[in-house]
């Protein structure tokens, strides 16, 4: 019999409608599970277990009546600690917010709760989604469970580090400059940076308005679809919501699909770890073997990506940022602080440059997808580094090519394609066109399930 | 980008306070935006405009 924590939720939806699990009983166990393991995860800022249980007892009062919210009843999830929660505090991890209780609940998390979920708590993230990991916090930096002397990715480390655990099925993380991919690629789960726009951002604390997106992240790429279904939607009261068309659900296998392999990203641009290098040219063969039909792309460099990115991302930030800045420097960790002050020597020029070779960006990869179906492309060009080596993890941690789709929103994808010889996660990245969520998740399924990736060792341990 | 400037532009936009006890910080900012400037590609087209464009009219 399968564990109760290595259920994804499409698992746990089936158990609940076949009579074989209720959600109290889910909650028993994925709680015992968080007691004793997360001492060495760190993924909670904080766990909301009483208001969980009570939610669950609702949901499975509900379920037994025959009142069906549909998949996600019942389901629980963690929520990253940007995110407003009602009633808990959303501290973005920092002693500037640290008091900051919510009033009202985040559109995504309004969204959950009309689906039924169970908002189970506040997930670590790096500072202001920005600043990690550090250990100059008010609360620990989150660990990957695949081997906890390691960092788990970030911004969203709290989301895939409790995934990759076990503590909980689904999670929201945020996506400015790659952070629910860059911990989908190093915890060995399925982060989705939605379409900008599909995906409301209201109640979320912003880093950069023009690049953050909201998105889910899960085990599977069935999981996640069935997340995103639940928090994508116009929202007329964010600003850069999307009249977004609903979702399709291609079926069936990949035979024919047209994939354009960026390899300049990693073989030339920023040279991979020749594992990472291995691991891509393996899941190209795989999608190979599955029928699709691989060719070489050629995008902008992401030397230009990057430093666009950078500028709109730093500029936006310190803006939200300045007041604190001038007043209280020293309540930021050092990392976040010195981040958050590159802004302030960014100019008006500069911003403007960086917008205006956005639009040739856009248009660079909208003609790649008007010649293939999707794009492959590395995401991390590393294995996770060691959280205690600091050097490493700056030098590592800006070694990726995630940011191109932050700065076009395309929605973009990020999954396990294999296994370091240290036994970290190795990863791929997928990128389609505007509002084809639905094509990248059908390719990660079937890539998923012809690949076959293990879970991390610590969802072994009863 | 020269110490001075940056510590002139910090004190410039009320930074003070991050210049006396960060200053390391700040001067590492300045470096970080100059190599972003250096790196920001310039539009092929001088008449290129930024994104998204203005747009008059009723929000969608």
């Amino acid at each position: 019999m399968t564990p109760l924590h290595r259920l994804g939720a499409a698992g746990i939806a089936r158990a609940y409608r076949e009579g074989t699990l209720t959600p109290p009983r889910l909650l028993r166990h994925l709680l015992d599970r968080i007691e004793r393991l997360e001492p060495r995860v760190h993924a909670f800022v904080r766990l909301d277990a009483e208001a969980a249980m009570e939610a669950a007892e609702a949901a499975a009062a509900e379920l037994a009546r025959g009142r069906d919210r549909g998949p996600l009843h019942g389901v629980p999830v963690g929520i990253k600690d940007i995110i407003d929660v009602a009633g808990l505090p959303t501290t973005c991890h920092s002693r500037i917010l640290l008091d900051n209780v919510a009033t009202a609940d985040a559109a995504v998390v309004a969204r959950l709760r009309g689906a039924g979920a169970i908002i189970l708590g506040k997930l670590a993230t790096h500072e202001f989604a920005l600043g990690g990991p550090a250990f100059d916090l008010p609360f620990p930096p989150a660990r990957n469970p695949w081997n906890t002397d390691h960092h788990p990715g970030g911004s969203s480390s709290g989301s895939g580090a409790g995934l990759a655990a076990g503590f909980f099925p689904l999670a929201l993380g945020t996506d400015t400059g790659g952070s629910v991919r860059n911990p989908a690629s190093q915890c060995g789960i399925v982060g989705l940076k939605p379409t900008y726009g599909l995906v409301s951002r209201r109640g979320v604390f912003p880093l950069a308005f023009t690049l953050d997106h909201v998105g889910p992240m899960a085990r599977s790429a069935e999981d996640a679809a069935l997340l995103l279904d639940a928090i994508a939607g116009h929202d007329a009261r964010d600003p850069g919501s999307a009249p977004a068309p609903p979702p399709r659900r291609p079926g069936g296998g990949i035979a024919g699909l047209r994939v354009g392999f960026v390899r300049h990203f990693h073989e030339t641009d920023m040279p991979a770890d020749p594992e990472v290098a291995s691991a891509l040219e393996r899941a190209a063969a795989v999608l190979e073997g599955e029928g699709a039909v691989l060719r070489d792309v050629t995008l902008p460099s992401l030397t230009a990506f990057s430093a666009i990115n950078r500028a709109i991302l730093h500029a936006e930030a310190y803006a939200i940022h300045a007041p604190w800045l001038r007043e209280r420097p020293g309540d930021y960790a050092q990392l976040t602080r010195a981040s958050l002050l590159t802004g302030a020597f960014l100019s008006a020029d500069d911003l403007l440059r960086a917008q205006r070779a956005r639009g040739e960006m856009i248009e660079a990869v909208d003609c790649a997808l008007s010649e293939v179906d999707v794009l492959m492309t590395a995401s991390s060009m590393d294995p996770a580094a060691r959280i205690d080596d600091a050097p490493a993890v700056a030098r590592t941690y800006p070694r990726q090519a995630r940011t191109p789709f932050n700065v076009t929103g395309h929605p973009a994808l990020a999954m396990m394609a294999g296994l370091s010889t240290g036994g970290l996660p190795l990863s791929v990245q997928f990128v389609a066109g505007y509002f084809e969520e639905a094509r990248l998740l059908h390719l990660a399924a079937v890539y998923e399930r012809a690949a076959g990736w293990p879970a991390s060792p610590m969802m072994e341990e009863a | 980008m020269d110490p001075s400037l940056t510590e002139a532009l910090a004190r410039s936009l009320g930074l003070e306070r991050a210049l006396a006890e960060h200053r390391d910080d700040v001067l590492a900012a300045g470096e970080r935006a100059a190599l972003i400037r250096a790196a920001l590609p310039d539009p092929r087209d001088p008449a290129v405009e930024p994104v998204p464009p203005m747009r008059a009219g009723p929000r969608p």
